[in-house]
């Protein structure tokens, strides 16, 4: 089964006067299709306003599709009754560490989640250590999220979500507000929870860079799905990607530039040591 | 000026009175104040004081601490002395103009005060002692019969606790904006009281705003981590009392006991000073 089947969905804010009248639609997705299979990473890329918050509400059932069909795992999420179990399916991280924080103690906060869920004490805690441990913060469980840094406070975020035990996390940009190092701390968290833990993770994200480690790519322009591929089929077209309002990462910037200037580098190419050994190659 | 308030801080410490459960606390610093107010004579006045001081070394917080919670109603204690030296009627020991001080207004100024600072001392040292997340835990086990009157007991506690995780963050976006609007000629240090007031409307508007916004993203996030309410909600660290809390109930029994008996042998003697 697909984790995550999205047929055409489209959704539009309503813009409302003071009298209640909607006067304006504003259409944030206009017929998205997307497939993704359990343990995939996904990146989604976009623009501001390219619609890709919008969706990761879906995803999450925070708000339900106005036209099309989205089924996570299964559920409908058009569904009342399937909202809850949509959101134990799918976790959600998102861009503010600070406001998604409930509780003024590290371990609290990771327990908050799988107490919502009506779990036995010792579960909770049982969780709570485990997903702490997976994010490497389990030195830090006592500590006051205030006094954390930003990659810290997101990484316990995360620990939040994994502590329920969700199938695919979403992950709505959930560096934008952090440093260099913060930002390597949390794409590295969620790699590894992909890869030793098998969950399914969308990240969206506005950094090429942390593009290049998904499975797949999906490029999001003005609500619409524009382009689909791995890492190496999207960023060998840098052209389409500016056409976007999207940049492509450094290394294969310049590899495109030195094979437009003739010297004949391969395409697609997505790291620094990439480029390097197929530079050396001519040596 | 906000960092001059000790009421309702916490002090760290590993003491027996810290590892009381809080409700015990609470019910202990309630019981506390209501002898106060109702045994006022001096030998419960003598018991109450005992009681605090024991409390006190107890608790191994520092007594300069407990005393700096006075500071901030330092004029509210004056106030009261005074308006009970001058005008509470009796025999006049001192008379002078237009100003009489009874005998009874001295009593009374004196016991006033007493009881003031003893409500200060006696609940600042509930707060030294216990976290808030303790005691908003403990505030929502206690207030839970109210259930049955239909207040939300649980939302209750959820928004104080929440509250209470962004005080510092609200304090500190308020810096933030205070300094960008003196980064762009506002004043907030000259001018009377009406004009400083006024001068703060830039800093509040937007704090307002962005507070807003945190409590949107907030509520969001506690949705999307299945937050309903409530309901089918377990607790992580659920309240239970240990021996140490039976006993604290015993010691607070005895207090009661030997308040009341201080008011059963005193009842025939009038209170003077």
């Amino acid at each position: 089964m697909d984790m995550i089947n999205a047929s055409k969905i489209s959704y539009s804010y309503e813009r409302i006067d003071e009298e209640g009248n909607t006067t304006e639609r504003v259409a944030a997705l206009r017929g998205v299709d997307m497939q993704v299979q359990p343990g995939e990473f996904i990146a989604v890329l976009g623009a501001n306003g390219s619609g890709k918050s919008t969706l990761a509400r879906q995803l999450n059932a925070l708000i339900a599709p106005t036209e099309g069909t989205l089924y996570i795992d299964g559920m409908d999420t058009a569904k009342e009754e399937n909202v809850q179990n949509v959101r134990r399916t799918t976790g959600m991280v998102f861009q503010n560490p600070d406001n998604q924080i409930i509780a003024s103690v590290v371990e609290e906060d990771v327990g908050f989640g799988p107490e919502n869920l009506g779990l036995e004490c010792n579960t909770i805690w049982e969780r709570v250590e485990e997903s702490l441990k997976a994010v490497n913060l389990y030195a830090y469980r006592k500590a006051a999220p205030g006094k954390l840094s930003g990659g810290q406070k997101q990484r316990v975020a995360i620990a939040g979500i994994v502590a329920m035990r969700p199938k695919c996390i979403v992950l709505d940009e959930p560096t934008a507000m952090l440093d260099p190092k913060g930002r390597r701390e949390v794409i590295r968290t969620c790699r590894a929870l992909n890869e030793v833990e098998g969950v399914t993770i969308i990240l969206i994200t506005h950094y090429m860079e942390e593009a290049i480690y998904a499975d797949r790519i999906y490029c999001m322009d003005k609500g619409q799905v524009k382009l689909c591929g791995t890492p190496k089929e999207i960023f060998s077209r840098p052209e389409e990607l500016e056409a976007m309002q999207l940049d492509v990462p450094q290394a294969t910037k310049l590899g495109y530039e030195l094979k437009k200037a003739g010297v004949p580098v391969p395409d697609g190419i997505l790291t620094i040591e990439e480029l390097v050994e197929a530079l050396c190659c001519f040596h | 000026m906000l960092r001059e308030i000790t009421i309702g801080q916490y002090y760290p410490s590993n003491s027996i009175l810290h590892r009381l459960d809080a409700r015990v606390k609470i019910i202990g610093a309630l019981l506390f104040i209501v002898c106060l107010f109702v045994f006022h004579n001096p030998a419960g006045y003598a018991l109450s004081t005992l009681f605090l001081i024991s409390m006190i070394t107890v608790s191994k917080v520092p007594v300069f601490y407990i005393f700096r919670g006075i500071k901030p109603l330092v004029y509210l204690l004056l106030l009261t002395v005074i308006f009970n030296l001058f005008l509470v009627p009796g025999k006049y020991i001192v008379s002078w103009w237009i100003f009489h001080i009874s005998a009874e207004g001295v009593r009374m100024a004196v016991v006033m005060a007493l009881r003031l600072i003893y409500l200060i001392f006696g609940t600042s040292l509930l707060t030294f002692t216990t976290t808030p997340n303790n005691m908003t835990d403990a505030l929502e086990s206690l207030l839970k019969p109210l259930q049955a009157v239909k207040v939300p007991v649980h939302e209750i506690a959820m928004m104080m606790s929440i509250a209470l995780r962004f005080i510092p963050i609200l304090l500190e976006e308020t810096d933030k904006i205070m300094k960008a609007q003196t980064a762009r000629g506002a004043d907030f240090e000259s001018g009377n009281l009406i004009k400083k007031i006024k001068s703060l409307i830039p800093v509040l508007v937007p704090l307002f705003v962005s507070a807003f916004r945190r409590a949107n993203d907030l509520a969001l996030a506690m949705e999307a981590r299945c937050y309903t309410g409530g309901k089918g909600r377990t607790k992580m660290k659920p309240l239970q009392y240990q021996r140490r809390d039976y006993l604290a109930f015993l010691f607070f029994c005895v207090y009661l006991g030997m308040m009341i008996l201080t008011k059963i042998a005193d009842v025939k003697i009038p209170i003077r000073l």
